[in-house]
C-alpha cells in the first residue's frame, strides 16, 4: 500500500514538474533568465577577479616564502654590518676628537676634510675633447669654482686627477681638464721627489717640463701631483712618463706623459668638496 | 537528514565538476556529463522521487549554466530520471556492463532529446543536428566509460541511509 502511494506520489510529482519544464520552455522565460544571468556577472565580477587574483597570489607563496627567508638572511647580515660600522664610527669619533685637540695642542694645520660628490658628464664637445666637459651637478650640490675633479680608473683602481671646475651654475659646472693648454699643474714623479711641471696642450698627452737635468727618471715612471698644488690633494695619480727629451745646453729636461683618465672612458666623474665646520661638527654629532 | 545531506552534497559537487573543471579538464571539447551519470545513478538507487527530483534541478542549474531554451534539460533529466528508475528498477546496478550500457542509452536519449527539439524548433533544418553526430557519438561514449568511476565513488561516498 504503501510503495502504492509511494509510486502514485512520484508519477503526480512527475507530471508536475514536465508541466514546469514545459512552462519555462514555452513561456518565453529563457530571455528573462540570460538577462538575469548576465546581471549576476556583472555584479559579481569583480568579486571573481578578486578571486582570481588571490588564485594567482597563491601560486606564488613559495616563492614569497623563498624571498621573505632569503630578506631576513640578509637583514641578519645589515644588521650585524650595522652594527660593526657604529662602533667603527664610535672609534672615528674618538679618534677624530683626539686629532683635533691634538691639533690645537700642537698648534699644527689642519688637513683638509672633503666629502665626494659624485656628478655625471652631461656634455662633452668632441672639439674640445680635452679641454672641458661639462657635469650635470652644480651650486645646489655644493660645487663651487676651483674645486678638483677626479674619476676612477677602472683598470688600476683607482682614483686620478681630470681637471678643476672652473663655471659652475645652479645645476651644472663646467671643469677644465688637466690636459687643457690653459693648465699647468704641479706634479711630481712618484717615489723621486723630483718637482716639476705637467702641462697640457690639448690631447691626452702633457708636457712635463722642469724636469732637473741630472734626475733619474725612466718611461713609465708615474706623475703624481705635489704638495705644491692648490687644488689637488698630495699624491693624487695624473699620468705616467712614456718619452723623454734632453736637451744638451738645457738645466732641463722635458717628457711626455699620458694621463690616467684616458684609459677608459669618462662618465662619472668625482667632485671632493671641502667639508665645512658646521657639517663636519653635525657628523661628529651624529 | 542524512538523505538530504548526502543529496545536497551530491549536488554541490556534481555542479562543481560539471561546471568548473570542465574548462580545464576537457580533451578537444570533450568531457564526460557528470550529471547524467548521477541522475541515472539516483534513478538505479531505488529512489524514482528523489532521481525526478534532482534530475529536475540538475537540468535547471544547466539551463542556468548553458545558453539554449530554458527548461529544455530539466525537461530532459526530469523524464530520464522517472523513466529510468522504473524501467531498470531490476538491473544490477553494481555490474560495469551495466552501468555502461545503461548511461550510454541514457545519453543517447539526452542527446536525441535535445538534438529533435532543437530540430522542430529550428524548423526542420538538419544541418545543426547532422554535423554534431561525431562529437556526441564520442561524448557519449566517454561519458558511458566514466560512469563505472563515478558509481563507484558514489557507492564509496553513500554511507548508511
Amino acid at each position: 500500500m504503501c510503495q502504492y502511494k509511494k509510486s502514485k506520489l512520484g508519477s503526480v510529482l512527475f507530471v508536475v514538474l514536465i508541466l514546469i519544464g514545459f512552462s519555462f520552455m514555452f513561456g518565453g522565460v529563457t530571455s528573462c533568465v540570460v538577462s538575469i544571468k548576465n546581471f549576476v556577472y556583472y555584479v559579481l565580477y569583480p568579486n571573481l577577479s578578486t578571486a582570481n587574483f588571490i588564485l594567482h597570489s597563491v601560486e606564488n607563496t613559495a616563492d614569497n616564502i623563498k624571498s621573505l627567508v632569503r630578506i631576513h638572511q640578509e637583514n641578519v647580515a645589515y644588521k650585524q654590518r650595522n652594527q660593526e660600522l657604529i662602533d667603527k664610527f664610535r672609534n672615528y669619533n674618538n679618534i677624530s676628537k683626539e686629532y683635533n685637540d691634538l691639533v690645537k695642542l700642537l698648534k699644527l694645520s689642519k688637513v683638509k676634510n672633503t666629502r665626494s660628490v659624485f656628478a655625471r658628464i652631461s656634455a662633452r664637445e668632441p672639439s674640445e675633447w680635452y679641454q672641458y666637459f661639462i657635469l650635470d651637478k652644480g651650486k645646489k650640490d655644493g660645487l663651487h669654482n676651483e674645486l678638483p675633479v677626479l674619476m676612477f680608473n677602472k683598470k688600476r683602481n683607482m682614483l686620478c686627477a681630470v681637471g678643476r671646475v672652473i663655471e659652475t651654475y645652479r645645476t651644472s659646472s663646467k671643469v677644465a681638464l688637466i690636459t687643457n693648454s690653459i693648465y699647468a699643474l704641479p706634479v711630481e714623479i712618484r717615489g723621486k721627489g723630483i718637482n716639476c711641471l705637467a702641462e697640457g696642450f690639448n690631447s691626452s698627452l702633457l708636457k712635463i717640463t722642469y724636469i732637473p737635468q741630472k734626475a733619474n727618471i725612466k718611461n713609465g715612471d708615474e706623475i703624481v701631483v705635489s704638495d705644491l698644488s692648490g687644488i689637488f690633494h698630495k699624491d693624487v695619480p695624473v699620468g705616467f712618463i712614456i718619452d723623454i727629451s734632453e736637451e744638451q745646453f738645457s738645466d732641463f729636461k722635458t717628457a711626455t706623459a699620458k694621463v690616467f683618465f684616458d684609459e677608459n672612458v669618462i662618465h662619472k666623474a668625482i667632485i671632493l668638496v671641502p667639508v665645512s665646520k658646521m657639517v663636519e661638527n653635525e657628523k661628529v654629532s651624529f | 537528514m542524512k538523505k538530504l545531506v548526502f543529496n545536497f552534497l551530491i549536488y554541490i559537487i556534481s555542479c562543481s565538476v560539471q561546471f568548473s573543471c570542465s574548462n580545464y579538464a576537457n580533451i578537444y571539447g570533450i568531457y564526460p556529463n557528470f550529471i547524467l551519470i548521477v541522475v541515472v545513478y539516483l534513478a538505479l538507487s531505488k529512489e524514482k522521487i528523489i532521481a525526478e527530483l534532482m534530475g529536475f534541478l540538475f537540468g535547471l542549474t544547466m539551463d542556468v549554466f548553458s545558453i539554449g531554451i530554458f527548461g529544455l534539460k530539466a525537461v530532459i533529466f526530469t523524464i530520464i530520471g522517472y523513466v529510468f528508475g522504473r524501467v531498470f528498477i531490476y538491473f544490477d546496478k553494481n555490474k560495469i556492463f551495466v552501468q555502461f550500457v545503461i548511461v550510454l542509452f541514457a545519453n543517447v536519449v539526452y542527446l536525441l532529446s535535445v538534438g529533435l527539439v532543437y530540430f522542430l524548433l529550428s524548423e526542420g533544418k538538419v544541418g545543426d543536428l547532422s554535423s554534431n553526430i561525431l562529437p556526441n557519438c564520442v561524448k557519449a561514449i566517454v561519458t558511458a566509460a566514466s560512469a563505472p568511476i563515478v558509481f563507484y565513488v558514489l557507492n564509496c561516498f553513500k554511507w548508511d541511509i
